[in-house]
């Protein structure tokens, strides 16, 4: 109490009547403002974490995130081209810890979004006045015949970096020259959307270098993908007659996976190859679903200017698992997280929730001095997120490769400034 | 130029009279953050820091790289999706944060002949050794040196992150004397 002024006083008692969450004694107890829950320490959670510290350290906030050491999707594609390392996308929760958010690893388990408490796997409970979720992705298993958890130990999707990369470099390294690696990308939405283009990039980029007989086959369950016209000039120019992409309508849609021969079914075609990488469809991450907050096609309905589930309020979704406009980035999912935590905070002020603003950048790598990117703004509008008319976009077709250089330099530089602003 | 600016945007507003507020200053701030660092402190050496800049500089550097007046990569694109008053917000933001010096190495000899060449070329406008920004003059003093390597040394052959004056002094000036300039700026907190 005694650090409060008179107007911090009146928000507080406010705030709390608003929640209904405490009465007058509680308060002269000096406890939290607001108790919030953050489920997911990636490019989303983290950032609401922070944000939500910096912004009013009277409110207490629980990260829960079920790995010890969080490593980075973005740029993971390097390490498959066997430039950089995993420790280099490796990050602690140190940074998180010193603003005074409480980290808790452990893997949530169960939501109840009427009690508003949060259990986890450790059997631990955490009751809350706000929750928000950022639980990234889970696979569909299954909805490749065959490809299932099991499965994924010895085809990796390597689509949740860590152990996975690490596979699918392993085999990638072990593979002689003159193998064919299979990539199978699924249909829209999911995570990354430019990801499995990079990849094969950069899969090509160690085998120009080391294995220069070898192939890439992407078999695509969809007929267009993310900055395509860029990815087929970068594959054209570097790496010629080395990938190739096969539509959907081609028949590249996979249903089924042999995991003992190596083996990929389509529809009329079976493709066997040495390395096999299955990025499977996904959908909202566990939590979100097991708390009944995606909807019919697996993602997760939100309000757009708060964040919060349509389907139950005061639990925020954001990130990958949200369904919206947004592409599934690290840069949609730290954008939203400012967008859900002031929304949060007005709400607890009882002020009026303001006029969000949101933004997407993503760099990909053809080779590690050959990038481009795209950037997305999105406006408020009707209810609804709508992007800027005649904004954003891709990297010219036709920039110099000076402004390819640059754009390389600046998707490094990009990784250390949102991670910088996320761990510190 | 300020006063012109400044009635341009207060004219703007006019305008705009009862139309929706849009988002506040750190709303629109907190979307460059993610590239441009915390509060506009950069932690990534080829983008710079913003905080501290002056208002003016950044509302008419948004404005040059929506209308294709002022090249770039990426902020062209980005800056399409914003109107003056968006630019306004972002530089009333961003301009109230504290400037952060980079933590960087740099050469002491190149820096020393990088200060003979500010003080030839550069200091009449990027006054203080570039730590001023009276004159509505971008902070150099403290910048990421890679940044500057790139946009300084890019501006000598084309319009590339700078104004039409920068690009006519950029010309005139060598490799070897940007290289040294981005020693001098680094060297200095």
């Amino acid at each position: 109490m005694s650090s409060m002024n008179r107007r911090d006083f009146i928000q507080f008692a406010g705030a709390a009547s608003a929640l209904g969450m405490m009465g007058a004694p509680a308060i002269l107890h000096a406890a939290p403002r607001a108790r919030v829950v953050v489920v997911g320490a990636g490019y989303g959670g983290a950032i609401a974490a922070r944000y939500l510290r910096m912004a009013d350290p009277a409110i207490e906030v629980t990260l829960v995130e079920q790995n010890p050491k969080y490593v980075s999707c973005p740029l993971s594609n390097e390490i498959l081209g066997g430039e950089g390392h995993i420790e280099h996308l490796t990050f602690d929760y140190k940074g998180l810890a010193a603003i005074g958010v409480k980290i808790v690893i452990d893997t949530a388990t169960g939501l109840d979004p009427v009690r508003k408490r949060l259990t986890t796997k450790g059997g631990r409970t955490f009751d809350f006045d706000r929750a928000i979720l950022s639980p990234g992705i889970q696979f569909n298993w299954g909805a490749i015949e065959g490809y299932d958890e099991a499965a994924s130990q010895i085809i990796p999707h390597a689509y949740k970096a860590g152990p996975q990369t690490l596979l699918l470099r392993k085999q990638v390294e072990a593979m002689r020259d003159g193998g064919t690696v299979i990539i199978t990308a699924p249909e829209d939405p999911f995570r990354c959307p430019p990801g499995p283009y990079e990849r094969a990039a950069m899969i090509a980029h160690y085998f120009k270098k080391h294995k220069p007989r070898s192939k890439i086959l992407i078999l695509d369950s969809k007929d267009t993908f993310s900055k395509q016209a860029l990815f087929k000039q970068g594959w054209e120019r570097f790496y010629p007659g080395m990938i190739s992409w096969v539509s959907g309508s081609d028949d590249g849609d996979v249903r089924r996976v042999d995991v003992k021969n190596r083996t990929l079914h389509t529809m009329l075609t079976q493709h066997k190859a040495d390395v096999i990488n299955i990025i499977a469809p996904h959908r909202a991450g566990a939590i979100a679903e097991k708390a009944g907050l995606a909807g019919k096609n697996g993602w997760c309905p939100i309000e757009p200017t708060t964040f919060e589930s349509t389907l139950h309020k005061g639990i925020h979704v954001i990130g990958d698992s949200t369904d919206t406009p947004m592409p599934k980035s690290a840069y949609s999912a730290n954008s939203q997280a400012k967008v859900c935590v002031a929304a949060i905070l007005a709400q607890l002020n009882g002020e009026p929730v303001g006029v969000p603003a949101y933004t997407n950048t993503c760099y990909s790598l053809i080779t590690p001095d050959w990038g481009f990117s795209v950037a997305h703004i999105f406006r408020h509008q009707d209810g609804k997120m709508v992007q800027v008319p005649n904004s954003g976009g891709v990297s010219p077709l036709d920039a110099s490769v000076e402004d390819r250089r640059i754009e390389a330099i600046h998707a490094r530089s990009w990784f250390r400034n949102i991670t910088t602003e996320m761990f510190g | 130029m300020k006063t012109r600016l400044l009635m341009g945007i207060a004219l703007a507003a006019i305008m705009h009279g009862g139309a929706a507020a849009g988002p506040t200053p750190k709303m629109l701030g907190d979307t460059c953050a993610g590239c441009h660092g915390l509060k506009g402190a950069s932690a990534g050496l080829s983008m710079p820091t913003i905080a501290g800049m002056p208002a003016d500089f950044i509302v008419l550097s948004m404005r040059e790289y929506r209308e294709g007046k002022r090249g770039s990569t990426i902020m062209g694109r980005i800056a399409k999706g914003y109107t003056d008053e968006d630019f306004e917000a972002m530089a009333r933001y961003f301009s109230s944060q504290p400037w952060k010096s980079a933590k960087q190495e740099f050469s002491a000899d190149l820096a020393k002949l990088g200060k003979r060449v500010h003080q030839r070329k550069c200091e009449a406008c990027h006054r203080d050794n570039g730590i001023s920004t009276e004159q509505d003059m971008p902070r150099m003093a403290g910048q990421w040196r890679e940044y500057l390597g790139l946009v300084l040394d890019e501006s000598r052959k084309r319009n590339f992150h700078q104004s039409e004056t920068m690009k006519a002094v950029m010309e005139r000036l060598s490799e070897q004397e940007v290289t040294a300039l981005t020693h001098f700026y680094a060297s200095q907190r």
